[in-house]
């Protein structure tokens, strides 16, 4: 026994060793090992240029025909979410691009110099193919400069989803890139009035998808997401007064929040999901009220003899902007969330509602009835300025923030009826994003779902 | 072998800190350091250039600006002058005036108080008083909320009018306090009826806020009914905004008429 107990002593020291130099060769060679980093930033640039990526249409199982053209509708929905996310120039010439994806497929690796004279820095590659129904779709994020894969997943799932795993893999680049989550797999929701009556509808953050989540037959109003992505609050005349009510959106689920004499307008939730920022009319005139979720534990925060109307906190939960009509038209103040410390924010005009906070706090986007229309204003909290978003022809109300504050969501009847609208959080690359019949109004950006 | 155990062992931890040191430091530098520093460099050189430039405005603006002041004090002393004499002749004829209100008031108080006391000695002590007193704070309650009617039927009366607002106001105008009178009176006549106060606005301004504007609408339909000797319980409000205009166009013509008190009669319940 003993000599065995001086054997395995004699071996510990050599373990140590060639465990020691394991350790070491691994981090070199292989260091996302060690330390798990999630975000690749091989690619450095300064300012805001962008990193220009190359997609070629996705290769498909052999002997599966493309009825529904799936191998360039999936490339398609990832050039769009990348363009979207603002940080990536896609390249464009479809021809180019499945001239050099098809060199590479007869020769069975790819081609990283050919790509490389395009100007490409990245390369996604994405495979199809279907097993007893289910979709299962490959994608690989490539660095060119390097030739190697920076990333690769497989998502399978139900045809229904096909456009949800695709965000996925955008989220996932964008987060390689950037280190910052992306928002592809966030929603919107919207008022629309498609039906006879306005009703609350949802869909996908590009504008697809698009379901009705009420069917209340009446008028429903102003659709806010909660905190958690999981439920939207409302107003809804359902039951003769407007009252507020939420609906979870998956289980399409409601319950009555607030449901006071008079008007209940829902406006924000707090950033920790616990109280919802309200204007209610109970008192006789609309005032702000902070409550729990079931209407309880009301907390008044105005008192004033006007008019006082949507709330909206602020992401770190301290302050609340509103509208007031207290200098005789309404202009908007932010207090704290206990209703201290009051100040007005706007002077210019005669009309400013609808203040939404950036994710970073730092700006407040509102409307402003500006010459006989609305437009979409900017008030910069730190550099004390203002900034003109939209201007021309019709309205533009609404403003709701990305969760990455890079864009903006609003309605706008620049073309008519009001329909959805995006733009860059400058007022830069504005564009139509839902077009519905019965219009769309008072969109609502959610926050990121996990 | 020990002793070669022991330095086996400092070899190791001696390698594995270093590779742990060389694994946490590599990989975040290049990006988080190099924009910010090309960033910090470009505002340098501009701010230096301008200085100068910016020194020599503000002189010239700083000047310009003791001018203007100098003036703008000047009259200001002047306007002040004329005021605080303006003010001082309304404030004595101010006081003229509270002085004499103060003492009808007085001498209504001393004849109150007379008759609140022989009441009393006539009557319990102090009861009609308290009474009366809770009697007023309830209609001021009543006055200012709003009564929901949920889940009832309604329907329109033709001698009960719409009243008009302007735009993004809530008073009731002249042509309104007629309007109101007429239905006051009607109301009067069918002591049983209850009636809807729907506020209305036109299109434009934002959905929430015109929301808020419709009940204000509403309420003050209300107020003045109530001040015209009708009972708040007989006055329910709802406010729809800007939703249901009763003429779908887009100009100053429609949007006249619809920003609309309007009048209903519950049937049920």
């Amino acid at each position: 026994m003993k000599d065995r107990k001086t054997e395995y002593r004699s071996q510990k020291p050599i373990f140590y060793l060639v465990f020691s130099i394991l350790c070491f060769l691994s981090s070199i060679l292989c260091p996302s090992f060690a330390d798990t980093p999630d975000i690749y930033l091989s690619i450095t640039r300064t300012g805001g240029s962008k990193i220009k990526i190359a997609i070629p249409d996705f290769s498909l199982q052999e002997g599966i025909t493309d009825r529904e053209n799936l191998s360039s509708k999936g490339a398609e929905i990832l050039r769009e979410d990348l363009e979207i996310s603002g940080l990536f120039k896609t390249i464009d010439n479809k021809d180019i691009l499945n001239e050099v994806d098809s060199k590479d497929k007869k020769s069975g690796k790819i081609n990283f110099k050919e790509w490389a004279s395009m100007g490409t820095e990245a390369i996604v590659k994405g495979h199809i193919n279907v097993e007893e129904g289910k979709f299962n779709i490959e994608c690989r994020l490539y660095d060119v400069k390097r030739g190697e894969q920076i990333t690769g997943y497989k998502y399978s799932g139900d045809r229904t989803i096909f456009r949800q795993m695709i965000h996925k893999f955008s989220d996932e680049i964008t987060y390689r890139f950037t280190g910052e989550k992306g928002i592809a797999m966030t929603m919107l929701a919207f008022v629309s009035k498609a039906t006879e009556n306005k009703e609350i509808y949802i869909s996908d953050y590009d504008g697809h998808n698009i379901r009705k989540l009420t069917d209340h037959k009446s008028i429903s109003l102003s659709p806010k997401w909660s905190p958690d992505g999981k439920s939207i609050v409302y107003t809804t005349f359902k039951y003769g007064n407007p009252d507020i009510y939420s609906i979870n959106i998956t289980n399409g689920k409601k319950t009555p929040v607030s449901t006071f004499s008079g008007m209940n307008m829902a406006g924000s939730w707090s950033p920790d999901g616990k109280r919802l920022a309200v204007s209610l009319g109970k008192d006789g005139n609309a005032e702000i009220y902070t409550m729990d979720m079931d209407g309880k534990n009301l907390s008044r925060l105005t008192n004033y003899r006007g008019i006082d109307t949507s709330p909206a906190w602020s992401p770190n939960g301290m302050e609340i902007a509103f509208t007031s009509d207290k200098s005789g038209n309404p202009q908007i103040y932010v207090m704290g969330s206990d209703g201290a410390n009051l100040r007005r924010l706007t002077y210019q005009g005669s009309y400013n509602d609808q203040p939404s906070w950036s994710p970073d706090g730092n700006k407040i986007a509102y409307s402003s009835l500006n010459s006989g229309q609305f437009d979409i204003f900017v008030i910069d909290l730190v550099g004390n300025s203002f900034q003109q978003l939209t201007s021309g022809k019709g309205d533009n109300q609404n403003p709701s923030w990305s969760p990455d504050g890079r864009n903006i969501v609003f309605s706008s009847n620049r073309d008519g009826r009001y329909q959805i609208y995006i733009m860059k959080s400058d007022g830069a690359e504005q564009r139509k994003l839902i077009y519905i019949e019965g219009g769309g109004y008072s969109p609502s950006w959610s926050p990121r779902i996990e | 072998m020990q002793k070669y155990n022991k330095i086996f062992l400092v070899i190791f931890l001696f390698v594995f800190s270093t590779t742990f040191l060389f694994i946490s430091c590599a990989p975040k530098k290049p990006i988080s350091v190099k924009p910010q520093v090309d960033e910090t460099t470009i505002k340098a050189e501009e701010k230096g250039k301008q200085k100068a430039e910016e020194e020599a405005r503000l002189k010239a603006e700083e000047e310009a600006r003791l001018k203007a002041e100098e003036e703008a004090r000047l009259k200001a002393e002047e306007e002040a002058k004329r005021r605080t004499e303006e003010e001082a002749k309304r404030k004595a004829y101010e006081e003229a005036r509270l002085r004499a209100k103060e003492e009808a008031k007085r001498r209504a108080e001393e004849e109150a108080r007379r008759m609140v006391e022989e009441e009393a000695r006539l009557k319990a002590k102090g009861e009609k008083k308290k009474i009366e007193e809770e009697k007023l704070s309830a209609i001021m309650e009543t006055e200012t909320q709003p009564l929901a009617a949920r889940e009832t039927e309604v329907r329109t009366v033709p001698a009960l009018e719409d009243i008009y607002f302007d735009f993004n106001k809530y008073d009731i105008r002249t042509d309104g306090r007629e309007i109101l009178q007429r239905n006051a009176e009607w109301l009067q006549k069918n002591p049983g009826a209850k009636i809807q106060i729907e506020g209305h606005c036109d299109e434009r301004g934002t959905t929430e806020y015109n929301l808020a504007l419709g009940e204000r609408r509403a309420m003050s339909v209300k107020k003045y009914l109530i001040s015209l000797g009708i009972s708040a319980e007989r006055l329910y409000t709802i406010s729809y905004g800007e939703e249901l205009p009763i003429d779908p166009g887009h100009n100053e013509e429609t949007w006249i008429k619809n920003r609309r008190g309007h009048f209903l009669i519950i049937i049920k319940p």
